[in-house]
């Protein structure tokens, strides 16, 4: 075969094998041929079949790298694919998924890398090799828990204060530091270490519950923790927590350490009791003090409690009533005034030290403007102001009685809590002697029999009053409380739960008085049915002339309503008549008339009210009220009358209505009435008829009145029309 | 806060002098305003408010008093001898 021959059949397998995409064969016909003859468009062939291969060998590449990466191989997979990336010439485009893959694959290897340098750390013991590998794990980026890792490392190395900074820079970063348990035990630990105990055991409060193998720990701890709070005088509020879980964790869970010594968690526990206690105190946080004090309240708490719910009842109206009751109790305590003068006699501290009278005023005055406060914010209840009203006269009347249970007596064993003592002794306890008290507090303290035993002892020496007397003894009674204040609609149940006719006078007033209040309950609610419980006070009511004043003030009271004096006459009218006394008769008349004067702008007729009024004048005939209503009653009734004739037509009638009314607006009425009537009159046509109705006209106003202008008109028409 | 004790950060024994004193140094902390601590200074310095104020804030916590514990801590080494846990759930 000649060269042309031979170079036409390289050219034609070249071309065949082109078409069917063997460029790795077609190349090798087309070098054949070039090798015969170089020419260039065989040389354009060679150079299209290269380009070829190397676009074929790319798709493998990355063929192969994606199965790599399937396999989980990534180094093989990013060789792979940056293989194909550096395969891109300047005849093919570089795709941009290719260089995001193999950003994709480094970070992956990266973190793989980073990952099997920490294991390796974490199989690590030497603690400084662990803390390099960590740095060099960082160095790829930072990772929570690779930093906790590290700041542990630094722990073990006894390097807290790098830890404690670690910590601290990385919380102020990721805000979540620590995230394990152990980083956040060692970050307790290395504040511990650091010498902050209460930090410290912050960081473990968490763990407490999961890890009662710290308890021992913690325990240890106490003396220091105790020492640093005692130079601060705060945050006893972890401690007491923490030692609640100790001492509520179940012992069997807990390592015998724990619970060797339960007396020093418990000593512990109420030394921590105590400083918080101290610590709410002057921080002013108050509202959380109740709590931690026992309930009920011991004597010793008396004077805390006083000052505890003056100062939260100047916010809270809630406290309000149990201040009342403890202020006024400690501020009338004695021993307690006494004790401020050790301080204002102290040199150069104060003079003109004021007496404790003057004292006990000023600070009754303190609880006089909360009292205030609260009433003029709408928020003080009748209740709450009965209570108020009640309490503060009862001390006063028991404190004015200048009696004291004797001193000696505090020294007995027992003091108030024993039995069979003389009613002296138990007014005073080994804390204080609370006396006088109010009857809130003496209820409240289990001591009112002991109060009512003193009082009867001592009655002989009292320049009292009876009924001064019975007001403050049954003041202390059970059920005594009532005496002020019944809530509306519990009259009746507590009606029921008094006793009968009592033995004791003391006993019996305090029925009467009950009853008393019941019945104004019964008024003030503008009920009827009061009759009952006025009854069973009368004779309280014949002998009390407070109490019939306070009938008598409501009468009067501008803001008494018209339902309550309409309850307030009924009772009043059935009280008129079992009682001598002529102030309460003609309140009685006056609320009658004002019950009538109300049941007359109602509407209601005529009988009714009178008969009313009869029962008014019949209690006090002088009763200005009761007058007035009269002659109210008896216009309003000519008025009716008047009216009546009139529309009747009855001219004469109404005239002699007008005589004896006597009054001057009923006489003008008719009058008015009577010019209109002339008016229409001499309007008319029919002589005859003006005629007869102006002898008419004239004979009632000459009844009613001869003198009045329109009698004379009328007489002078009739004169003129010729008519006798 | 109207405790005139807690204002100036004196105790109830405290004298005219010391009060002046008191007051100097509540200014230049600028814990309270002037007016809070001129009155706090009013209160103490008249004789029966000053009685009330004791009356009202000042707590004689003696009753409640508990003693901390008297555990013996090692002098020479002021921390406590603590060994790092490994925790485990």
């Amino acid at each position: 075969m000649d060269k042309t021959n031979q170079l036409q059949a390289f050219l034609s397998r070249g071309e065949r094998l082109f078409a069917k995409k063997s460029y790795i064969a077609a190349k090798k016909e087309f070098d054949h041929a070039l090798h015969i003859a170089p020419d260039k468009d065989t040389q354009e062939k060679r150079r299209l079949c290269e380009e070829q291969i190397r676009l074929d060998q790319r798709k493998e590449q990355i063929k192969k790298a994606r199965k790599l990466e399937k396999k989980g191989d990534i180094p093989g997979a990013l060789n792979g694919f940056s293989a194909a990336l550096a395969a891109t010439g300047s005849t093919i485009q570089a795709e941009p998924w290719l260089q995001d893959k193999i950003a994709q694959l480094r970070h992956r290897l990266e973190i793989g890398q980073m990952t099997s340098a920490v294991e390796k750390a974490d199989d690590e013991k030497d603690p400084s090799i662990r803390l390099a590998l960590y740095d060099i794990a960082l160095a790829q980026g930072a990772d929570p828990a690779i930093l906790e890792k590290k700041a542990g490392c630094l722990v073990e190395m006894d390097r807290y204060e790098e830890a404690v900074v670690l910590y601290a820079n990385e919380a102020t970063t990721s805000q979540s530091i620590p995230q394990s348990d152990q980083g956040r035990y060692d970050f307790g630990f290395a504040l511990i270490a650091c010498d902050r105990y209460l930090d410290g055991v912050a960081q473990w409060e968490p763990l407490l519950s999961d890890y009662p193998i710290l308890f021992p720990q913690i325990i240890t701890l106490l003396p220091y923790l105790t020492r640093e709070l005692a130079e601060h005088g705060r945050g006893y509020a972890l401690p007491r927590r923490i030692l609640a879980i100790i001492a509520g964790t179940d012992s069997r869970k807990t390592s015998p350490a724990a619970t060797q010594d339960p007396q020093l968690i418990d000593q512990y526990a109420r030394y921590f009791d105590y400083c918080y206690l101290k610590e709410l105190w002057y921080a002013g946080e108050h509202s959380a003090i109740p709590a931690l004090l026992p309930s009920p309240p011991r004597r010793r708490d008396v004077s805390l409690l006083a000052k505890l719910y003056l100062s939260l009842s100047a916010d809270n109206v809630e406290y309000l009533s149990i201040a009342i009751t403890y202020w006024l109790t400690v501020i009338h305590d004695r021993d307690t005034l006494r004790s401020l003068h050790v301080h204002q006699d102290t040199p150069n501290v104060s003079s003109n030290a004021p007496s404790d009278e003057i004292l006990r005023d000023s600070l009754l005055a303190l609880l006089d403007k909360q009292v205030a406060a609260h009433a003029r914010s709408d928020q003080l209840s009748p209740s709450l102001s009965a209570h108020w009203q009640n309490e503060r006269r009862q001390i006063a009347r028991l404190a004015a009685l200048s009696i004291e249970p004797e001193e000696e007596a505090a020294s007995s064993e027992g003091g108030m809590a024993s039995h069979g003592s003389s009613s002296n002794e138990d007014l005073i306890d080994g804390d204080r002697n609370y006396f006088p008290c109010t009857p809130a507090f003496a209820e409240e303290f289990g001591i009112s029999d002991k109060i009512l035993r003193l009082l009867r002892e001592k009655k002989s020496d009292f320049d009292l009053d009876e009924q001064d007397w019975l007001e403050l003894y049954a003041g202390y009674l059970p059920l005594g409380q009532y005496m002020s204040w019944i809530d509306p609609g519990n009259e009746e149940k507590i009606f029921s739960a008094l006793p009968g006719k009592a033995q004791d006078q003391e006993t019996e007033y305090l029925r009467q008085r009950i009853a008393f209040r019941c019945g104004i309950g019964r008024v003030l609610a503008g009920g009827r049915y009061s009759r009952k419980y006025f009854q069973a006070a009368i004779p309280l009511l014949t002998k009390n002339p407070h109490l019939r004043q306070e009938l008598i003030y409501l009468v009067y009271a501008e803001t008494t309503s018209e339902k309550v004096i309409s309850a307030l006459s009924d009772a009043m009218e059935f009280l008129a008549r079992r009682l001598d006394d002529s102030r309460f008769l003609e309140a009685t008349a006056h609320c009658i008339g004002l019950d009538v004067e109300n049941l007359m702008h109602q509407g209601v007729v005529t009988g009714t009210l009178e008969k009313r009024l009869d029962a008014g004048l019949a209690i006090c005939p002088d009763c200005p009220q009761i007058q007035t209503t009269l002659s109210n009653v008896r216009r309003e009734q000519n008025f009716r009358q008047l009216d009546k004739a009139m529309r009747a037509m009855n001219l004469g009638k109404a005239a002699r209505i007008v005589v004896e009314a006597e009054d001057e607006e009923i006489k003008e009425l008719f009058f008015d009435a009577m010019e209109n009537a002339y008016d229409s009159l001499m309007g008319g046509g029919n002589q005859e008829i003006v005629s007869l109705g102006l002898r008419n006209l004239y004979e009632a106003c000459c009844t009613a009145d001869e003198e009045h202008w329109l009698t004379e008109q009328l007489g002078e028409d009739l004169l003129d029309r010729r008519l006798p | 806060m109207t405790d005139p004790f807690i204002i100036l950060g004196v105790d109830e024994t405290a004298t005219k002098k010391e009060i002046m004193l008191a007051v100097a140094d509540a200014l230049r902390d600028g814990r309270h305003n002037a007016k809070t601590i001129a009155a706090a200074q009013k209160m103490l310095f008249n004789p029966l408010t000053r009685a009330q104020a004791v009356f009202r804030y000042r707590v004689d916590f003696g009753p409640y008093a508990v003693s901390a514990p008297q555990v013996p801590v090692d002098s020479e080494n002021r921390r406590p001898q603590l060994v790092r846990l490994i925790i485990s759930p």
